[in-house]
């Protein structure tokens, strides 16, 4: 639940948020389009990490 | 290469001391070559020369300080003496 | 050959543990931006204190942080290290490195690969006047530390943003920044 100091507006295709400290952080889509993509990556690798040792698993078992 | 032939422990305080004999020239066994003195406690004052030192004279040898003798004639010419309030103890370790 | 007498004051034999450290201790994370009072910008915490110059780059390729005591090299493209590896190739290739009259260059750790990171920084997250762009900003790079829990996994930092993963040494393939120095 954010904190009721933060703001956060959407307008212009942006994100705006405002920290009680003064700071704006602004993020565009494009931004966000590229940690989204970042985090589909490491996703994937990850699932296939999953899949070498369910392999192994498999191998194991007796 | 130096081998480890003895060691001894002094305790300084107000009488100036000299470096044991017995334990690095013995009778029988190695003489030493090299000295390697650790520092402990209060502040002392040493010479290499043979002269006494005082409380107010002397090379200042304080705790955890390392002094290396070179040769057997600086072993045997290392005079040490308390320098201020708490005594301090010298562990020499003798390599051939 | 010349006996002398020496004789080592404790109080120097202490500081010179600290003077292959400079700083000592930890890298700052780079952040200055403070977003709630009491975060890492407002206290901007470690090393270099005073915003001093950090890194020192010697003009043969290699880099030094003064904080860690580390010789980094620049970009590991022009020392035949442009792509990525796997691991056990990247590790035989760091300690094969001749480069810039050094012959002891290793795959960082983990804790060294991170001290590179600037926190203030994406894309890539180090300064790239001291580091060139990464040949691909979406590869990690290797560190030499593998992970505990899955052995068959080692640490591996994101030039993107410095995110720390674990990647499989038999089945994938990073980049590696050799690294030298630090105390044994």
């Amino acid at each position: 639940m954010p904190s009721d100091k933060v703001t956060v507006e959407f307008k212009n295709g942006k994100k705006i948020t405002k920290y009680p400290g003064g700071k704006i952080e602004e993020q565009t889509k494009d931004d966000l389009e590229r940690y989204k993509q970042f985090l589909t990556r490491e996703s994937q690798r990850i699932d296939r990490h999953i899949s070498l040792i369910d392999d192994d698993l498999t191998k194991m078992a007796v | 290469m130096g081998k480890v032939i003895n060691h001894e422990e002094i305790t300084v305080e107000d009488i100036v001391k000299s470096l044991n004999p017995a334990v690095y020239n013995p009778e029988t066994g190695e003489s030493a070559s090299f000295a390697l003195i650790h520092a402990e406690g209060g502040p002392m004052r040493y010479f290499v020369n043979g002269q006494d030192p005082m409380p107010t004279s002397g090379a200042l040898l304080e705790d955890g300080d390392i002094v290396e003798l070179p040769s057997i004639y600086h072993i045997k010419d290392f005079r040490v003496i308390k320098s201020g309030d708490e005594p301090g103890k010298l562990t020499v370790t003798y390599e051939a | 050959m010349q006996l002398h007498l020496k004789h080592r004051k404790a109080s120097r034999i202490l500081k010179r543990v600290y003077e292959i450290n400079s700083n000592g201790g930890l890298p700052k994370t780079g952040q200055s931006m403070i977003y709630q009072p009491g975060d890492d910008g407002s206290y901007q915490m470690r090393y270099p204190l005073g915003g001093g110059q950090r890194f020192i780059d010697n003009g043969d390729g290699t880099i030094v942080d003064t904080v860690t005591g580390l010789m980094w090299i620049k970009d590991p493209t022009q020392v035949g290290l442009g792509s990525p590896m796997y691991w056990y190739d990247a590790i035989n290739a760091c300690e094969n490195l001749d480069f810039a009259g050094h012959d002891d260059w290793r795959m960082p750790n983990i804790n060294e690969l991170m001290s590179l990171v600037d926190h203030s920084r994406y894309d890539p997250a180090w300064d790239t006047m001291f580091f060139p762009y990464p040949p691909d900003t979406w590869t990690p790079y290797w560190s030499s530390t593998t992970n505990a829990s899955w052995m068959d996994g080692a640490w591996a930092l994101y030039p993107y943003d410095g995110y720390k993963t674990t990647w499989g040494k038999p089945w994938d393939m990073c980049f590696v920044r050799p690294v030298r120095g630090g105390q044994a």
